[in-house]
């Protein structure tokens, strides 16, 4: 109800609301980024962020949904509402920052640009499922998320009255139910994204409970409206029908009736009955669940005020709420369906068999909350403190399950800004390999070279083919496989040209392999997750920027190894970037290169 | 959807927002007033809160700027809206009260078993009783079928083993406890688990070695088995 708009219009009840979710989120974190970290060390900072970010927003984003049945069903949940806008911006910026988070770590700094990425990474499988049913499972989750976010960077970039104002009422309210859609989205994206990934039934457990606690919630206010606006009264031939009887009405106090299909608030003021519409013009909240305070009818939402028998706000304020005449017949309460014209002073009508109530039930603010006052009613505040800390031990459980039964991290090592110098002999075939001087660290073994961000190795490389060169670049190792992601290519040093064949090639024999193609920079160690559906854009990006494709080839316990995939002796390999992620049955020969496991591929098909 | 539609489509949406920007400094600086006199003292904090909107919803406010500005008229219907926007939220969760519990199922239906990607190769379990003898250094015990065409190798993993995987390689040569050029590859072992591999049709009867072989790290022979008859066996 400001005059001149400020960013944020603070008052007490706000600050102590705003420190709340504070609160709130800093224990949530600190419970999850705890027992991750202790139950799996190896998590990487931006893994933690993306996967905090993400529960948050969505826990938040329950909450929010949560809150307004519940203030139907229960008015002492009110205060949650007063400042709900400031819990959906919250929420947007987690939201944010999980998706900014995870579009540089999975689609940037490849051969397409980020934003092209997150929308074309799962092209081949945009209407696959139309096909084949199951496909359904690799239907492109970040693009719903995207479309989740778009929703709700609008929610909250129209989050200030000034939107209200300026877009109107009805559209601002329209806009803003779009968070339905954001939600059904957003369920969508984690049903096909984390959930496809996530081993536990733990997830999709509390997403299910979630769910059901809004609709169920949600479905039974609605029930609660529609029966309210099905008690309805035959309307008298002068257009007035019986809204009340005098013992219905308590001073200071609204009721709502329903005339002629219309929601209609009556109020008692000092023995004479007012009658206006029940839509407070802020955001439609229902003016007949209010109380009359400061001689004015005051909105049990936000706290928007309008004089009883005019409708109108008091100056400054401009906002006007369209009343309705009013007769009184012996205990009986008229009221005509018939607007009169906005702002047109109403006598009301004289109630002469006043309702006897006992004062303190009625009288003032009692158990009714106002925002803008400067403290909550004590029955109110206590209700909520005990709510309150509830949902904090909830959220705590909620929290550290997540972090229980979310997905061991990938083991691999990355010494991302360290380099070091590797002296060896340069081969191309099957891959780019590095076969390191006996000797040191590594001596006589196969590094596989890979060049920086999500892409292979330098395209100088190869064409030293045999040569022994010493090149700058960082380790990355996995359970023994290792591999050098090559900085400077052109610094690369050639000590000795042709120095000699590679070491002999140990033939294991001729198989096939089923398994989860994997771009094999990110399995080493760059990436935690490194595979599984939440890591498909990275893995499709790394592949088509020429990052070594893998078949990771698991026992029944788990555990895996990759065999990294070449063509048949003299014959090139490519697959396609967009099978990242998928289960390839893969024939073809297996071979030992200085201790390297390749499978030269004869033929390959996909597993649905 | 070709990489180049949707980089158009990108530019398209970086365009719309850049006009969207370029529109937002003065609106947020001087224009807003004109349209709500309630902007018009505005302090900064507000005019950088509604500066994301205004690049978003440029083309509404510039279409109300050229109307001279005019103030949004009082919702005369603001009762029918309200009416309209409940209909519409009660109609909203009870779609998504059926399609998301639909997706639900979709997804859990389908989603990829976690412990099928077995490495193949894997024949139908032997029918009947077989004698089974250890294999020095594994948890593995291991009996064979035969001789001649359709001779088997089962296995029975009884715990799960150090490696996280084990190749098992048949060697013709008897008495040769490596990997060699000749070796045929017979399937990889995890466990606990029942394995049955068949041995190639070239393989004589009680003939070469049976090789267990670590892939990851340092490759090296687990165990090697001879394919005579064990000792004491039926």
């Amino acid at each position: 109800m400001s005059v001149a708009y400020k960013a944020v219009g603070w008052n007490r009840q706000k600050r102590i609301y705003d420190l709340g979710i504070a609160g709130i989120l800093l224990v949530a974190f600190g419970v999850y980024a705890g027992a991750t970290l202790l139950l799996q060390p190896l998590t990487t900072a931006e893994t933690l962020i993306i996967r905090f970010t993400a529960l948050a927003a969505l826990v938040l984003l329950h909450l929010i949904l949560l809150i307004g049945p519940l203030s139907r069903f229960d008015p002492r949940f009110l205060p949650l509402l007063y400042n709900r806008r400031h819990l959906g911006v919250t929420m947007f910026c987690l939201a944010a920052v999980h998706g900014i988070f995870s579009i540089i770590q999975f689609h940037a700094g490849g051969d397409v640009f980020a934003l092209v990425s997150v929308l074309t990474a799962y092209a081949r499988d945009y209407f696959s499922f139309l096909r084949d049913f199951r496909e359904v499972a690799d239907v492109p989750f970040e693009v719903l998320g995207l479309g989740a976010l778009t929703i709700l960077f609008l929610m909250a970039a129209t989050s200030h009255d000034f939107w209200l104002k300026n877009l109107g009422p009805s559209f601002w309210k329209l806009l803003h139910m779009l968070v339905y859609v954001a939600y059904g989205l957003v369920l969508a994206h984690v049903l096909f994204g984390a959930i496809q990934s996530e081993v536990s039934p733990a997830f999709p457990l509390l997403l299910g409970l979630g769910f059901c606690a809004i609709v169920g919630c949600h479905l039974a206010a609605f029930a609660r409206e529609r029966r309210r606006d099905r008690e309805r009264a035959a309307a008298a031939s002068d257009g007035f029908v019986l809204a009340a009887r005098a013992q219905e009405l308590s001073p200071d106090a609204g009721k709502v009736v329903v005339v002629n299909g219309e929601r209609i608030a009556l109020f008692l003021q000092e023995g004479r009955v007012f009658a206006l519409s029940n839509v407070c013009r802020h955001q439609g909240g229902p003016l007949g669940e209010g109380k009359i305070l400061n001689g004015c009818v005051t909105c049990p939402w936000h706290g928007y005020q309008y004089r009883a028998d005019d409708g109108c706000s008091p100056p400054p304020f401009a906002e006007v709420a369209p009343t309705y005449p009013v007769r009184v017949i012996g205990d009986e309460v008229h009221v005509s369906g018939q607007a009169l014209p906005l702002g047109t002073k109403s006598e009301g009508a004289l109630l002469t068999a006043l309702p006897t109530v006992a004062p303190d039930e009625t009288q003032g603010a009692g158990v009714f909350y106002v925002g803008w006052q400067k403290t909550a009613p004590r029955a109110i505040a206590a209700f909520l403190r005990l709510r309150g800390g509830l949902v904090l031990v909830a959220l705590c459980v909620v929290f550290f399950a997540a972090a229980f039964f979310q997905n061991p991290v990938d083991v691999g090592t990355f010494e991302f800004g360290v380099e070091r110098t590797f002296t060896g002999t340069l081969y191309e075939s099957p891959l780019a390999l590095l076969q390191v001087d006996p000797g040191g660290a590594g001596g006589g073994k196969n590094f596989v070279l890979v060049g920086e961000g999500k892409f292979g190795p330098p395209p100088g490389l190869t064409a030293k083919n045999g040569d022994r060169v010493r090149l700058v670049g960082s380790l990355i190792t996995r359970n023994g496989a290792a591999m050098i992601e090559v900085h400077r290519p052109e610094s690369v040093e050639v000590l000795e040209t042709s120095a000699g064949p590679a070491a002999p090639v140990v033939a294991l024999g001729n198989g096939e392999f089923v398994g989860e193609l994997v771009d094999t920079k990110c399995f080493f160690g760059v990436m935690r997750p490194a595979t599984g559906k939440v890591h498909r854009g990275c893995a499709a990006r790394c592949l088509s920027g020429g990052v070594p494709p893998g078949l990771l080839v698991r026992d029944g316990e788990g555990n895996g190894v990759v065999l990294l995939l070449a063509g048949e002796p003299g014959k090139p390999f490519k697959i396609d970037s967009e099978l990242a992620a998928r289960t390839l049955a893969v024939r073809g020969a297996l071979e030992l290169h200085s201790g390297t496991p390749v499978l030269r591929v004869a033929s390959f098909r996909l597993q649905p | 959807m070709k990489d180049q539609w949707v980089a158009a489509m990108w530019w398209l949406v970086g365009g719309y927002l850049a006009v969207g920007c370029a529109f937002a400094v003065p609106f947020v600086l001087r224009w807003c007033g004109r349209l709500d006199p309630s902007a018009a003292h505005g302090n900064w904090g507000f005019r950088l809160v509604i500066f994301p909107g205004v690049a978003a919803l440029w083309p509404i406010l510039l279409r109300r700027l050229l109307k001279q500005g005019s103030p949004v008229p009082p919702d005369a219907e603001a009762a029918a809206s309200a009416a309209f926007l409940r209909r519409l939220h009660g109609r909203a969760f009870r779609a998504l009260a059926v399609i998301i519990p639909v997706l639900f199922v979709v997804a859990l239906v389908t989603r990829p078993d976690p412990q099928s990607s077995k490495i193949a190769l894997q024949p139908a379990a032997l029918p009947g009783d077989r004698a089974l003898s250890a294999v020095n250094g594994l948890p593995v015990q291991l009996s064979v079928r035969g001789p001649g065409p359709g001779a088997q190798v089962e296995l029975l993993v009884t715990a799960p083993l150090a490696e996280p995987m084990v190749a098992l390689y048949w060697n013709p040569e008897s008495g040769k406890e490596t990997v060699g050029p000749d070796s045929v590859f017979l399937g990889s072992v995890w466990g606990p688990s029942k394995l049955v591999f068949p041995l190639p049709d070239r393989a004589p009867p009680g003939a070469g070695n049976l090789v267990f072989l670590s892939l990851s790290g340092d490759q090296r022979v687990l165990a090697s088995v001879s394919l005579n008859p064990p000792t004491g066996s039926p």
